[in-house]
């Protein structure tokens, strides 16, 4: 009987050849989408947190409490005071650490180098140029000039900061800041290098000086508002234990893990990524909608046919499962194209990309992409995607086909 | 010999730090001088604040009144500006906006922005403390500036959390006024110059009417303060200087 209705399935839809096709597009159009948007934003997310890691967070930071509580405000004056002698502890139990400065500041730059005059509110960063290359991979991502010397009055520049002030490497340019004792300061740099980094973040606002410069003139010796700490993710237990045990001693000094310190950056992402579910949500939906409608439209137009069927003797659980085979069927050919429609997706995407680079460099949308938005081939999503395509092709034709089945075979027949 | 030189020494020693002590006491004499020439207990005044960048050049009308040192209100009369509110007390700055109907107080790094687009800040506006108790005077000297002769006083910072460590005061010799003024950043680059045009005599006091105040690391501004109407020691509503009354 099975056998019987899984073919009489299959004719009926070769039958409606267009209708088939175009319910099934919609489900493959769903899928589709769902495939190739949930590629591109698991590879943005997985970028990010690798971007995050090599240029901004390391694997976590220590500060000092007082400048956690305030971190908004960056209150350089709540400085780890003596960061040499933490640095030495780390560094004895086997911990990569980088101590940095960060700062508010302005940069002003005048006519002549610079096309006209000009200023900038940034953040200035004061990195060790030989302890940094342990944590970051800042370094590696210099494209024009040299990296920083110690001691020396220069700055390197992100990519789309300098090419927003004009900026190219022997420019001179003037800082202003506080010091924590909160005089002004001013700094008569020169632009040494700059920096294209894949974290736009980087290009977008990175300005960064010598860390003992930067410490002389804020006046904070040996000072660093934040200790960088990069170590193996496989044992990040036993490495925050380390760190923990090193702070013990030190109550004024707290660390942080790397998903504290890019909370902002994960809150971001966690909401589109209900965001984006949200919108996928809604295109299966609609398909769904499209299944069911075009369930409702089989079952009426063939009304007389199934009143047919019934006075000949056709069970309703017969007609059920043939109105369901019928449904699942178009459900696997839409899943199909779906997967196919995918997978061309991924494909583009894994080996080109979309480039958003014009778009980015005046925006934070949160994602550390720089340039292009890549995919990532993901099978369990082209797996459950098929499966929930035919399932849910089926589901939705449960309400059109009781519908139908509740009139009596007389009023079948008269339709 | 060796007693006569050792004494010589000495004696010229002596001489340098009681003439250093003596100018140092003048100079403090010169500041509590300037400073008193201050001491208004009220004012009131309409003026307008013009500001030349290079947009062109804007002006912004506004009433001021303030009582002693402490307290102080500005409120914009001109057009764009109009109901904008700026109210100085000892610990804060607050700013209302009429279109908004909210008071912010503003702190920290906020305290640095430009005041209504001006070359001063709102810092600028703050600290009603004597210059004594946050600096100390580092030389005294003399200097004509457009036939005013000015002692010429540079103080350095004292205490913490001031935003400018080196100041240099040209204060006028024959009316303790204040002529011009420079301040530096931390590594002596100078930052900003306020220099007095005109003054208005009123009540014993003589009060700067006409100031032009230059950031000198944005060559391309200037900003002038003119006072036009300036009434002094009259009764002011107590309540002028409350935020209730800021609001209103």
């Amino acid at each position: 009987m099975f056998r019987f209705i899984s073919q009489l399935a299959w004719k009926n839809l070769m039958r409606y050849k267009r209708r088939t096709l175009i319910t099934a597009l919609a489900i493959a159009m769903g899928i589709g989408m769902y495939i190739g948007v949930d590629s591109m934003l698991k590879s943005a997310e997985q970028e990010s947190e690798r971007n995050l890691h090599d240029f901004e967070t390391g694997s976590g930071v220590i500060t000092t409490k007082a400048y956690w509580d305030s971190k908004e405000r960056i209150p350089t004056s709540e400085y780890i005071e003596h960061s040499n002698v933490l640095l030495q502890s780390l560094s004895d139990a086997g911990l990569q650490a980088a101590p940095r400065i960060q700062a508010q500041g302005e940069l002003i730059v005048y006519e002549d180098p610079y096309p006209v005059d000009g200023s900038m509110r940034v953040i200035l960063t004061g990195i060790d140029p030989v302890r940094d290359e342990k944590v970051f991979k800042l370094q590696k991502t210099l494209s024009k000039g040299r990296f920083l010397k110690e001691q020396n009055p220069e700055v390197i520049l992100g990519s789309w900061i300098a090419e927003k002030l004009n900026a190219d490497v022997g420019y001179p340019i003037t800082i202003v800041t506080r010091t924590v004792n909160g005089y002004m300061q001013t700094i008569d740099a020169t632009v040494v290098g700059i920096i294209d980094a894949p974290d736009p973040v980087i290009n977008r606002t990175g300005v960064y000086l010598p860390l003992e410069y930067l410490q002389e003139m804020l006046e904070m010796p040996q000072g660093a508002t934040h200790i960088f700490i990069n170590f193996n993710m496989s044992n990040v237990n036993k490495n925050e234990q380390k760190i923990n045990e090193i702070l013990l001693n030190q109550p004024m000094l707290m660390y942080h893990s790397w998903e504290k310190l890019a909370e902002d950056y994960l809150a971001i992402a966690g909401a589109k990524q209900k965001g984006t579910s949200f919108i996928l949500l809604l295109v299966f939906i609609i398909a769904a909608v499209g299944i069911s409608n075009t369930m409702l439209m089989a079952v009426y137009e063939r009304m007389r046919e199934l009143g047919m069927l019934r006075a000949m003797g056709m069970e309703d659980e017969d007609i059920k499962n043939l109105f369901f085979i019928e449904a699942g069927l178009i459900g696997i050919i839409g899943a199909v194209f779906g997967v196919v429609l995918g997978i061309a997706f991924d494909f583009y995407l894994v080996t080109y990309g979309f480039d958003f680079s014009m778009f980015l460099k005046d925006i934070d949308i949160g994602y550390r992409v720089g340039g292009a938005f890549h995919g990532i081939w993901n099978i369990t999503t082209m797996i459950s995607c098929f499966f929930i395509g035919a399932v849910i092709a089926v589901l939705v034709s449960i309400f059109p086909v009781r519908r139908g089945l509740k009139k009596t075979i007389v009023e079948c027949l008269r339709k | 010999m060796l007693n006569k030189i050792t004494k010589c020494v000495v004696s010229s020693v002596a001489v340098i730090f009681v003439a250093v002590l003596v100018q140092a006491q003048s100079a403090e004499d010169i500041i509590r001088r300037y400073e008193q020439n201050q001491n208004i207990k009220t004012m009131s005044a309409s003026g307008k604040i013009v500001i030349y960048n290079q947009f062109g050049i804007q002006e912004k009308a506004f009433k001021i009144w303030s009582r002693g040192t402490d307290d102080s209100l500005i409120v914009f009369t001109s057009k764009d500006e109009s109901g904008q509110k700026i109210l100085r007390s000892k610990k804060a700055v607050y700013l209302y906006y009429p279109d908004a109907e909210e008071i912010i107080r503003l702190q920290g790094a906020a305290l640095r922005n430009s005041l209504a687009g001006s070359d001063l800040s709102y810092e600028d506006m703050t600290g009603g403390k004597s210059i004594l108790d946050q600096y100390v005077i580092e030389s005294i000297s003399e200097e004509v500036i457009d036939t005013t002769a000015c002692w010429v006083i540079k103080i350095k910072a004292k205490v913490n959390d001031i935003p400018y460590p080196i100041q240099k005061l040209w204060i006028d010799k024959k009316t303790y006024a204040l002529k011009k003024s420079e301040a530096y950043s931390l590594a002596e680059k100078l930052l900003k110059t306020v220099y007095v045009k005109d003054y208005t005599s009123i009540g014993g006091f003589v009060i700067p009417s006409h100031i032009v105040v230059q950031d000198n690391l944005k060559k391309q501004t200037k900003t002038e303060l003119i006072l036009e109407t300036i009434r002094i020691n009259e009764a002011l509503d107590p309540n002028l200087f409350s935020l209730q009354n800021l609001s209103m």
